[in-house]
């Protein structure tokens, strides 16, 4: 009954999406003590504390349902969940049911399960010093507010009073809430960079030191409430940042499964997770549909249907038969293989691939991001006209030097750099991430629109990964014979892509998708697939195959060398089609706008030439811009003009050239291992999302500098007038706010027109 | 005006209650998840079993 | 033991918060039916019928502590006690607990209209009840607040939905300034002395007053809000971050906001400027809350046709966005320069009780009900009848009173081309309100009426219904994470740091305190003298009879109100004030100038019949007065906690207060009998008469002044 209430509570999320139940080839991975190093931890004595991500957490109900399900696999265990972050952990006592079947319930729930396998620690104590700071924040304002307003009616003994509370509060609010800033400016000298967090903490301890001072004399130009105020709203700008930071990363977590270096091992007492460093010469490991190949081998089973796309960019699937070789990095089509290892699992290519991209990656040149530049330039001009004022007076008056050289300091206030560029990039971030985009970094988002060289991968990047059916012609007279309608088959049609991976079922699915109705599920009965051949099942009595020609019909039927592909009902054809590789329909028009925007698109494919010729032509690009044939490191090689260049791309081919680049995109079909290599990745399909990042990514940019140039017009105003002496602490008092909340303003407006 | 200083100091003081409120909350994990307590307050009535 | 808290069930308690419901309507019908007649006295002194206990100055804070502690304190405990069971998915910790502070809290309310309608009061505002009534208070608070902690304790649910941290914040505030406000030396059973006088006595009251308001009518509904609300349109609250934003910066905020009740009075400057910052800043975190309410019911407004519960809460949301602006707008000073002392603050009051207040109590009775006693509820027709004529009831009520406001504040300000008063007169003011008191009494008696159509409603609900128990079926996979040692320790780490901070701000504290008062004490005496046994005691009877209902003691320093009045009133004058008599309305004239304006006799008929005085005066007459004879036994007592208090009296006045008295007494009395009027100089009227004759006699003279500063 609360169920059905709360579907009702949230009308406008999609539901549906639960009714589609994930399903792993193999649960057993998560019984793996190798495997769950890292998100599963000994909390108490004998009981495992297991974190993971349980996506997909629409509403309450979700959370309820999936507390519900683990009580009762086993009533000792308790799942506790964070609906704001899709952070779950579960108890495990000793002795209680295998983890792997926890998840395979939640999975055929439909809530997919990631390890977690970030670090925990230390997540509290950052509110905690915006807490303090905004206690302090509004004490010390309180005992601010009587000298300020009118002190002529304070009684000397109560300022004494009021300045000693403000006194003890500003510095709890600099040395606790303020410590990162103090920290930071310490290692910031240490190792000679210039650092934001330099002048604010210089600023703070002078600040205070200046303030207390004064305060013990009974001298004016005590300035405990803007310090405080400073540490609060520099804070609360950094925690605004970080936590749209994390989200990030957990959103980006959520979808790095992490389990590829796990490999199913024969042995005599049936197959067991092993890690695949593990794994030896000859031994033999079972492969199933939809994995990867791990490393190279020769085929132990009777046959096999496999596919290279994702390695070397080919979009055709191919047939193996027993003995033959495998290289890894082919994808595994239609059913399970067993593979007799011919090389050590620490030798596989495709970890050599992983560890180099990461390493690239890793490597990446630190560019200065935008924010990093102007704080740079900021912190220069400050600390020199401080310095300036101070040595300038310091022959005539030292103490008059040092009251202005401390005054430069405070009213130069850092809010814009600490407080607006956070802002900025947060707001962006979030708007990316509802418009599927995940920037990794601040430097991606920054940096994208700069870009002149866009380096495109070709299968499943330009292409849509499944084949499209075209030039489809429905044999009417046999439908007739059979006494069927194609209104009745076309549901059928559509179903195929959940019983069958096989990339005919795939297009045909998709093919039949337009325009007709789900009505269910059909009885379908005893899918096989045929290597290299197409389909074959029962469907009610009949029996169907889906393929070329020599499959459908035998060897002897008529134009047995034709490229179609056909559906039959016995043996008689109702459907003919052609398969082809097809361009994505954005595709066109996105490199259009790039073109237009004065960049320049350019593929780099592992696929045939000619293939690549083709795509060239139909999307306008000449051939000096196209590269075929090219190995992963071919790709990374091809990459010219390193700092101005975007890789985009799915495969694990690209990872090395995406980590390479400037900037690598994944698209939302990438591999683990391309996602993990990119620094902008998407979650919605195709090549749209890249427009959207790119404008706002100049817009961000923009919004960014619009801040600098308030906050350097409100400085140097500031400052002037601090260099000649004629601040006041209420001038400063109300100009602060006011120069805060502008640029708060100014950072929260972005102009998104065009950005989709 | 000396009571003003009586005030200040319980308005001090119940601000430090309400501070050390605010950290406990923290530590507690109180401010964690920010969404399903929403929720959950509605679904406090007579549960049924799953 | 897992097993044992996972299997199994609860049963929660609703028979405390039916009864508190219960107990809401009834005070609310009795307290408006008080207001009623209050009202209707106004506009008909003679409604009174002569009686002592039925005047207007006893019966006003019988009113306004019937509609604060009763009627919304039942609610509140009403819509505790229900939503914290189930918030935190426990039965109440101790159901005794429960009982008793029901019919504590019951006994506290009656014996508070008792003693008020005898005259026994501590004269300052919504803190009227006796000491020993106020440490009745207290207890029955700690016990509340031990029950309600205990089941915080004792919660099945890790997370404390922001609705409880309202109501922990609301309990403990109330608390503290229950305990400061009340502060007092008892005399004897019905008599207490405040230990604060004058300005101070003023900071610490309207500190209280403001804060009384925040922590009572706006923390715990908000709270109440925050669950009935979402439950009663069955939505999540719109923003739970908004919730938990907008609650810790009120938190923070609220406890500043009161000096704006002193604007223009001996205040300090800054004081009264801080006040009115933080009120100003009040408003933000105030229609966060608002908002917050009126986007949780998006998508459902057109239920609102027909559902009285979300009629109630539209009405309520929007009174409560409408009165927190109107509260913070009056605190600026030009604003409360007209509305202060006048019927304005009487309709913001209304506006927020009727509105915000009495709209979540309506919702939240008829959205309990059904749930109480099964079924559905008795007539939605009628509950809707409630609600319109409620509505118009607090329209007409509210736009009465704003009209009289500022009718009344213009005439008074309004002068003579020459610089003169327009209307000298103060009875011209009045009397231009006495249509608009009609007015007013109308709408209170219209929503009296809706109030009562609610009863009858929830009482018929509960004759056809059963007495329903909520059983919940333990299932919830909740549990509470257990922490690492560190984690506690570093929580400690932090608590001690914040302990630290506490300890030395009270520290501090105490070492500057005792020297300031000596340093300021010395600087006052001389100006100021103390009243002497029969002012004392005259002043007790102005008390007694609640005179500061209607009049004021505090010449603003504002022109128009100098010439008016007289000169204006200055801190010194009031420091030996226990408590301070300001005064928060003028239904009369300000009488802090009134010393030496007029000839005894003049009092003495005033007293007796106003009318022979003053024409067309609404003050009802004070016969009993003149019959009681003074008892002569208290003055000692009085005396030794004046002293106590610090009040510099002549040693030989202390030892022989009779004979002090006796011998002003007997002066006043002759100088009435040479006017020909023949009185019992131990009558109480002999020493309302000196009391009225030192009010503000003794104004600091100008040299002193500078010299002072």
């Amino acid at each position: 009954m609360e169920l059905d209430h709360f579907y009702e509570l949230v009308p406008s999320k999609d539901y549906a999406l639960h009714a589609a139940a994930i399903q792993r080839a193999d649960y057993s991975l998560f019984d793996t003590e190798a495997f769950q190093k890292g998100f599963a931890e000994e909390s108490k004595e004998e009981t495992k504390q297991i974190h993971f991500y349980l996506n997909d957490m629409s509403c309450y109900a979700c959370v309820w349902v999936c507390e519900q399900v683990t009580k009762k696999i086993d009533a000792r265990c308790s799942l506790s969940i964070n609906m704001a972050t899709g952070e779950a952990s579960l108890l495990l006592p000793k002795g209680a049911k295998p983890l792997s079947e926890f998840v395979k319930t939640y999975e055929s729930l439909g809530y997919g399960v990631t390890p977690n396998r970030s670090s925990r620690s230390g997540k509290g104590s950052e509110l905690n010093r915006i807490g303090v700071a905004f206690f302090c924040l509004m004490n010390v304002m309180m005992l601010a507010f009587p000298e300020y307003l009118d002190s002529q009616s304070l009684a000397p003994s109560f300022r004494q009073v009021f300045r000693a509370l403000s006194a003890v509060l500003a510095g709890i609010a600099i040395f606790y809430s303020g410590w990162p800033f103090l920290k930071n400016a310490v290692m910031s000298l240490k190792q000679g960079k210039v650092h934001l967090d330099f002048p604010i903490g210089l600023a703070l301890l002078v600040g205070f030191g200046y303030s207390l001072m004064n305060a013990l004399q009974g001298a004016a130009h005590v300035y405990f409430d803007s310090m405080t105020a400073v540490v609060a709203l520099v804070l609360s700008g950094r925690f605004v940042q970080t936590r749209a930071l994390e989200h990030i990363l957990r959103e980006q977590a959520k979808f790095l499964e992490g389990d590829a270096h796990f490999v199913r091992l024969e042995t005599a007492a049936g197959p067991k997770m092993v890690p695949l460093t593990s794994v030896r010469m000859f031994e033999k490991i079972s492969v199933l549909p939809g994995e990867i190949i791990p490393l190279k081998g020769r085929l132990a089973s009777l046959g096999a249907d496999i596919s290279y796309g994702l390695l070397r960019g080919e979009s055709v699937s191919e047939g193996v038969n027993q003995g033959e070789l495998i290289s890894a990095g082919a994808m595994n089509g239609s059913r399970p293989l067993t593979l007799e290892a011919l090389e050590d699992g620490t030798q596989s290519f495709l970890l050599h691939l992983q560890s180099a991209s990461r390493a690239l990656y890793q490597e990446k040149g630190r560019f200065l991001s935008l924010s990093e530049k102007m704080a740079r330039f900021f912190v220069v001009l400050v600390l020199g006209a401080a310095f300036g004022v101070g040595l300038w007076f310091l022959p005539s008056n030292p103490e008059e030097g040092f009251r202005r050289f401390a005054a430069v300091l405070l009213v130069a206030c850092p809010c814009i750099f600490g407080f607006g560029a956070p802002l900025v990039i947060a707001r962006a971030f979030q708007l990316g991430l509802k418009r599927g985009i995940v920037f990794r970094s601040q430097n991606s988002l920054e940096r994208l629109s700069l870009a002149k060289f866009f380096y495109f991968d070709k299968t499943g990047t330009l292409t849509q990964d499944e084949g499209r059916v075209k030039a489809a012609t429905w044999h009417s007279e046999n439908l007739l014979g059979l006494g069927l309608d194609k209104t009745e088959i076309l549901p059928l049609l559509r179903e195929l892509p959940l019983v069958s991976r096989h990339h005919v079922a795939q297009g045909l699915g998709s093919w039949a998708l337009d325009g007709v109705p789900s009505i269910g599920k059909f009885p379908i009965r005893n899918v096989k697939e045929i290597f290299g051949q197409g389909l074959s099942f029962e469907w009610g009595t009949s029996a169907l195959r889906i393929g070329r020609v020599g499959f459908c019909f035998g060897s002897e039927s008529p134009g047995a060398a034709n490229a179609d592909s056909y559906v039959t009902i016995d043996g008689k054809e109702i459907l003919r089609f052609q398969l082809d590789e097809s361009l994505r329909p954005e595709a066109d028009e996105c490199l259009r706008q790039l073109v237009e925007g004065g960049r320049k698109p350019l593929v780099l494919s592992g696929d045939k030439k000619e293939r690549v010729r083709a795509l060239g032509q139909a999307l306008g690009i000449s051939d000096t811009h196209l590269f075929s044939e090219l190995s992963p490191s071919d790709k990374l090689f091809s990459i010219a003009h390193k700092e101005q260049s975007v890789m985009v791309g799915n495969g694990i081919n690209d990872a090395l050239a995406s980590s390479g680049a400037a900037i690598g995109i994944a698209l939302a079909n990438a591999s683990d291992a391309m996602k993990e290599a990119s620094d902008i990745s998407f979650q919605r399909e195709g090549l749209s999302p890249l427009l959207t990042a790119i404008a706002l990514s100049a817009e961000a940019r923009k919004v960014m500098k619009r801040c600098f140039a308030l906050a350097l017009a409100f400085n140097s105003i500031a400052m002037s007038l601090a260099l000649t002496g004629l601040v006041t602490p209420v001038m400063a008092a109300v100009l602060m706010p006011f120069s805060s909340i502008t640029v708060f303003l100014s950072s929260q407006r972005f102009q998104l027109k065009g950005i989709v | 005006m000396e009571i003003i200083f009586l005030l200040m100091g319980i308005s001090m003081f119940m601000a430090s209650c309400g501070l050390l409120a605010f950290l406990w909350a923290n530590s507690n994990g109180q401010f964690d998840d920010l969404e399903s307590p929403a929720q959950q307050v509605l679904l406090d009535d007579s549960q049924s079993e799953l | 033991m897992s097993e044992a808290i996972h299997k199994g069930s609860i049963t929660y308690d609703d028979h405390t918060p039916a009864q508190f419901l219960w107990a809401t309507i009834l005070w609310g019908i009795i307290g408006m039916t008080v207001g009623a007649i209050a009202a209707l006295q106004l506009a008909f002194w003679q409604a009174n019928g002569g009686i002592s206990w039925l005047t207007f100055g006893r019966i006003r804070p019988i009113h306004t502590d019937a509609m604060i502690f009763a009627f919304a304190g039942n609610a509140f405990f009403s819509g505790l006690y229900y939503s914290i069971q189930r918030l935190l998915k426990t039965r109440m910790w101790s159901d005794s607990l429960s009982r008793i502070h029901f019919w504590a809290w019951q006994t506290i309310i009656l014996l508070t209209a008792l003693t008020l309608a005898l005259g026994q009061t501590q004269g300052k505002e919504y803190a009227e009840m006796e000491w020993w009534l106020d440490i009745l208070i207290a207890i029955v608070w700690i016990l509340m607040t031990v029950n309600v902690f205990g089941t915080i304790a004792i919660r099945r649910v890790k997370h404390l939905y922001v609705a409880i941290w309202f109501y922990v914040a609301s309990i403990l505030t109330l608390a503290m300034l229950h305990v400061v406000n009340n502060l007092a030396i008892p005399v004897s059973a019905s008599k207490s002395y405040s230990i604060f006088a004058g300005v101070q006595d003023a900071l610490v009251q309207w500190w209280y007053g403001h804060n009384a308001v925040g922590f009572l009518l706006t923390t715990p509904f908000l709270g109440l809000m925050y669950y009935f609300l979402p439950k009663a349109v069955n939505k999540p609250v719109y923003s739970y971050r908004l919730s938990i934003l907008h609650f810790w910066s009120l938190i923070f905020i609220y406890i500043w906001a009161g000096p704006h009740h002193l604007l223009y009075s001996s205040l300090p400057e800054w004081a009264q400027s801080l006040g009115m910052v933080f009120s100003l800043a009040l408003l933000a975190p105030s229609w966060g809350g608002m908002i917050n309410g009126l986007l949780t019911m998006r998508g459902e407004w057109h239920r609102v046709r027909t559902e009285p519960v979300l009629k109630f809460f539209v009405l309520s949301l929007t009174f409560y966005g409408m009165a927190t602006l109107e509260g913070s707008m009056l605190s600026i000073k030009s604003f409360n320069l007209v509305s202060h002392y006048t019927d304005w603050t009487i309709a913001h009051v209304h506006a927020g009780a009727l509105g915000w207040v009495g709209g979540m109590i309506f919702a939240m009775a008829y959205y309990l009900a059904p749930r109480f006693w099964g079924g559905e509820l008795y007539s939605k027709k009628m509950a809707n009848q409630h609600f319109w004529i409620a509505t118009i009831g607090i329209l007409l009520y509210v736009c009465s009173m704003w009209a009289a406001g500022i009718t009344q504040s213009l005439m008074w300000m309004s002068t003579t081309e020459d610089g003169l008063l327009k209307y000298p007169q103060f009875m011209e003011t009045v009397l231009a309100l006495k249509p608009l008191y009609w007015v007013r009494l109308v709408g209170g008696l219209m929503y009296l009426a809706g109030t009562m159509l609610c009863f009858y409603n929830l009482y018929m609900t509960r004759k056809r219904g059963t007495v329903k128990t909520e059983t919940v079926s333990l299932t919830d996979g909740q549990h509470v994470e257990p922490r690492t040692w560190h984690e506690r320790l570093e929580g400690h780490a932090l608590a001690l740091s914040a302990g630290a901070l506490v300890a030395v701000i009270i520290g501090g504290l105490a070492e500057f305190i005792p020297a300031m008062m000596m340093e300021t004490q010395v600087a006052t005496l001389s100006t100021t003298r103390p009243y002497t046994p029969l002012e004392l005691h005259g002043r007790d009877l102005y008390i007694r009879e609640g005179c500061y209902n209607c009049h004021s003691q505090a010449v603003r320093f504002y022109h128009k109100e100098e010439l008016r009045y007289g000169p204006a009133s200055q801190a010194s004058e009031y420091v030996y004030d226990f408590p301070f008599q300001w005064g928060s309305k003028r239904t009369g004239p300000d009488l802090h100038r009134v010393g030496g304006k007029y000839p005894n006799l003049w009092h003495y008929r005033h007293m007796e019949d106003p009318r022979s005085t003053s024409p067309g005066s609404i003050m009802p007459a004070y016969p009993w007065i003149f019959e009681a004879q003074v008892d002569l036994k208290e003055l000692a007592p009085k005396l030794n906690a004046m002293v106590a208090l610090g009040v510099p009296y002549d040693p030989s006045t202390v030892k022989d207060p009779v004979a002090a008295y006796r011998a002003q007494a007997d002066a006043v009395a002759d100088s009435l009998k040479k006017d020909g009027v023949e009185v019992s100089a131990d009558a109480e009227i002999i020493a309302m008469i000196a009391y009225l004759q030192k009010l503000g006699t003794d104004r600091p003279q100008k040299k002193m002044e500078a010299a002072s500063k």
